[in-house]
């Protein structure tokens, strides 16, 4: 739990740039199985904390539109993508390591 | 080969992205050999196809995405873990908008806090009709059923959403059908309670009705034997439809009524209540009685046009050749017989007269006009009359406008009432003329002291040659009836032991129809 609350922290700083640009993520999920349910929650979390008010969150379930998952070709779920800003990342898993994915989302 | 044509800082970053991708890709290879995924998507020209590494739950998932119920996941602060697609109708927000969000964000604070309690403590359950949150108002009457469970050691709460709109807009409009209904209509359980009455029942039969039992509340008398309406008994009996009933009102008016009674089953047959629906047919009653006597009259006044003057004809040859019998001395030892015979025969005109009065197309002078003036008129003469008898004659003659009329003919109308009023009454009796505005009816009411009229003459009242006195003739309220027919107006009758009214309801002046 610290080494997340110290990750947030670096990353706010790390992050304090005058002009703040939208992250945009989408999460594919797999109906409710409990990787699915916990990728939700850590995600939503890490929205909420690390990146609040500049986070714009989809979740796709795979099952009920898939079609949404075709274009991003969508291997294994939960899967997380950033999309913007750019470079494209990819996260695979139920997203517990937040630490990992919040500095691979560092724009720099 | 090495491609010359690239800068150095080019080629760093070529590699700095390849090294990039490189690490995804070990990374998703990683993620699949410790079995860190539950499913692959695999796409092909085809279709797309999921394939799932965990479970054989297919046929569960499929219940969950495609039950007509909304369905969601919730974790324990409220965010919502998953949910099928009719759940994000329901709440009128995109699928992929839905999951992540808080379930609070479409609660009122009541329902969230209700909620929250077994979603954080994760004990007991929840299941309460709501209002759910769609846009910006909480306009969506739902059902919500939570329960809570636990998988692999996660707590998580599953909620059933039941969309009640299409439900409550049918109680709307079967609420608001019965609410508009002209017909009274109420609906009582099982052992006869009135549950519910539309406005119209109130109206009719006053506003306290539920919760009474229907057979105290509503004193209903069978038509055909007249005892006591009992709704079990109509609903046990074949006949449960177009029953005739009558029904006394406080103001003593009588109303007849068409009562239509169901019972009201479950579908196992078992009985839940009984559904009475009741039609008025007082005013239908009424013009059927009226109209059967207008026949009688207009069969009568054929008669009268047919047969008076051909009658009339023969009596005046012999009334002539008496009174020159009786200016003959020859016979002045038969002057008493003479004179005895001529007054039958003007007896026997005047019943002609009266006779060819009922006659149909007999016209009348339609003249603008004030009754007061009228009753003002004969007034003298009634007094007389009075008099001669031992009663008391008075009026009681109020502001009404004018209106077109036959002055002779109200003044024979006039003079009838009032003498059958006075036959009726034992010396000391009083009649009362008033004229008054009514709505928009001019009234002239002719009202005695006498002892009533009985039943068994009461619907027999303007027949002709029906009469209740031993020299009458029958004709004198059958003429009040026809005179009135010929102005447009109507004749309505009250009696009890204190007296007899009788009104004469005429339109005012600018509503009557011309002749």
């Amino acid at each position: 739990m610290d080494e997340f609350k110290n990750a947030v922290h670096h990353f706010k700083s790390a992050a304090a740039s005058p002009v703040k640009e939208k992250y945009v993520l989408q999460l594919y999920i797999a109906g409710s199985t409990p990787r699915s349910q916990r990728a939700v929650i850590n995600v939503r979390r890490l929205c909420q904390e690390a990146l609040k008010d500049i986070c714009d969150l989809q979740v796709i379930d795979i099952f009920q539109q898939p079609h949404l998952a075709k274009d991003e070709q969508i291997l294994a779920v939960p899967t997380l993508i950033k999309k913007l800003p750019i470079p494209k990342r990819i996260f695979i898993g139920d997203m517990s390591d937040t630490t990992a994915i919040l500095d691979s989302l560092d724009p720099c | 080969m090495l491609n010359k044509s690239k800068s150095v800082d080019t080629l760093l970053q070529e590699n700095k992205q390849l090294r990039m991708e490189l690490a995804e890709a070990n990374n998703t290879l990683h993620a699949i050999k410790n079995g860190e995924v539950d499913a692959f998507l695999v796409s092909n020209k085809l279709d797309d196809q999921v394939f799932i590494l965990k479970g054989a739950d297919h046929i569960y998932r499929v219940i969950l995405e495609e039950i007509k119920e909304g369905y969601a996941t919730i974790a324990s602060d409220g965010t919502i873990l998953f949910c099928n697609k009719n759940f994000s109708e329901i709440v009128k927000t995109p699928l992929n908008r839905v999951i992540g969000l808080s379930i609070y964000s479409f609660l009122k604070p009541r329902d969230g806090e209700a909620l929250s309690s077994v979603l954080a403590d994760h004990i007991g359950t929840f299941k309460a009709e709501c209002s759910l949150k769609t846009g910006d108002i909480f306009c969506t009457p739902v059902v919500i059923s939570a329960s809570n469970i636990t998988i692999d050691g996660d707590k998580i709460t599953c909620l059933l959403v039941t969309d009640l709109t299409d439900q409550r807009r049918m109680e709307r409009f079967a609420q608001i059908v019965f609410n508009q209904t002209k017909e009274p209509v109420i609906a009582c359980d099982r052992d006869g309670c009135i549950i519910q009455a539309n406005p119209a029942a109130g109206r009719m039969f006053g506003d306290q009705l539920v919760g009474k039992d229907f057979d105290k509340a509503l004193s209903l008398f069978l038509e055909r034997d007249g005892k006591r309406l009992s709704l079990k008994h109509l609903l046990d009996s074949k006949l449960q439809c177009g029953v005739e009933v009558t029904y006394e009102r406080d103001d003593r008016s009588k109303l007849y009524l068409l009562i239509n009674a169901g019972r009201y089953n479950t579908e196992e047959d078992s009985i839940i209540g009984c559904i009475v629906t009741i039609t008025d047919i007082t005013y239908q009653r009424q013009l059927d009685t009226e109209r059967t006597q207008y026949d009688r009259l207009n069969l009568i006044g054929e008669l009268a046009a047919g047969i008076g003057h051909e009658v009339r004809n023969p009596l005046t040859t012999v009334r002539g050749y008496l009174q020159m019998f009786q200016r003959n001395s020859k016979y002045n030892s038969h002057q008493e017989q003479l004179s005895t015979m001529i007054e039958e025969l003007d007896r026997a005109n005047s019943i002609i007269t009266e006779f060819l009065s009922l006659a149909k197309n007999n016209h009348a002078e339609l003249i603008p006009g004030n009754l007061n003036g009228t009753i003002h008129a004969l007034f003298p003469l009634l007094q007389a009359d009075a008099f001669r008898l031992g009663h008391e004659v008075q009026t009681d003659i109020g502001d009404i406008p004018a209106i077109c009329y036959d002055d002779k003919e109200i003044r024979q109308l006039i003079l009838n009432l009032v003498r059958n009023g006075m036959e009726a009454m034992e010396p000391g009796g009083i009649i009362t003329i008033e004229t008054y505005l009514e709505d928009d009816k001019i009234i002239l009411a002719v009202k005695d002291t006498g002892p009533g009229i009985p039943k068994e003459v009461l619907s027999k009242l303007g027949t002709p040659f029906v009469t209740t006195k031993e020299f009458g003739t029958g004709l004198g309220l059958s003429i009040c009836y026809r005179i009135a027919a010929r102005h447009d107006a109507k004749i309505e009758i009250s009696t009890s032991s204190e007296g007899t009214n009788f009104f004469v309801k005429f339109k005012a002046y600018n509503k009557q129809s011309s002749h």
